[in-house]
């Protein structure tokens, strides 16, 4: 059961991270032409790898993307923003998913 | 900050989206609206944005206004031309206005998508259940 509830802290922090990640996405694409706009991005699956590997604490870090910018000073890619948005969202279903699974798990281990 | 910001923050972007497409509409209107010259003609308008300050969207800073001084076109048959046969027409280029319109619309059609594709995510974290 403790290995149940380790699976659902990771997964718990993930689903969180995804939710920043696509909070950042959104912000990024609705200011895909906000002259002087630098985009974002959300890091956390190296941190929480680490930290289950290894014990620890996971952190989620939102640094500027770096791409270069354009005329008016943006660098918001569309097609890159929308590819990580398709990707972010099957993450976080992926992720919900294996939540209800493991809560199922949990479930029949506590009713016996 | 909402419970769902991913939504709201699609939103701000259909906003100003739709600002901006209303505002080209008005400049494309108003483009052919010829005065006498000296007097007030059309200033083609264009929206200015900024990045929300909260890190929530895109927000409408304001409207900037082209040009006060139109266009001196020849046309002495005109009845509101002046006394050399000019009429004044606002400075507004239809070709910027239809690029600008195109950008606004894709810009437009993206938000909407990110709208719908969050509702989606955000479903999928509701039906989690033990």
């Amino acid at each position: 059961m403790a290995d149940t509830i380790e699976a659902i802290n990771a997964l718990n922090f993930a689903l969180d991270a995804i939710q920043q990640r696509q909070q950042v996405i959104s912000n990024n694409i609705a200011n895909e032409n906000t002259p002087g706009y630098q985009a974002q991005v959300v890091t956390f699956e190296n941190s929480l790898a680490g930290a289950i590997a290894e014990g620890g604490t996971a952190v989620t870090s939102v640094t500027p993307e770096g791409l270069a910018s354009g005329v008016n000073g943006n660098n918001v890619s569309l097609p890159a923003e929308l590819a990580l948005e398709s990707q972010t969202n099957l993450e976080n279903q992926s992720v919900a998913n294996s939540l209800s699974a493991q809560f199922a798990i949990l479930s029949a281990a506590v009713s016996g | 900050m909402s419970m769902f910001p991913s939504i709201s923050i699609a939103g701000t972007g259909l906003e100003v989206d739709q600002t901006w497409i209303d505002s080209i509409g008005g400049n494309v209107a108003n483009a052919e609206d010829a005065v006498t010259p000296g007097q007030p003609v059309y200033r083609e308008q264009e929206v200015v944005a900024g990045a929300s300050s909260t890190g929530s969207g895109v927000a409408l800073e304001g409207v900037a206004l082209g040009s006060s001084t139109g266009v001196m076109t020849y046309d002495p048959g005109n009845p509101i031309a002046n006394k050399q046969g000019y009429v004044e027409y606002p400075n507004v280029n239809i070709g910027h206005e239809m690029t600008s319109l195109v950008e606004a619309q894709v810009s437009y059609e993206v938000d909407a998508k990110v709208l719908q594709n969050s509702t989606t995510a955000y479903n999928a974290i509701l039906q989690i259940k033990a």
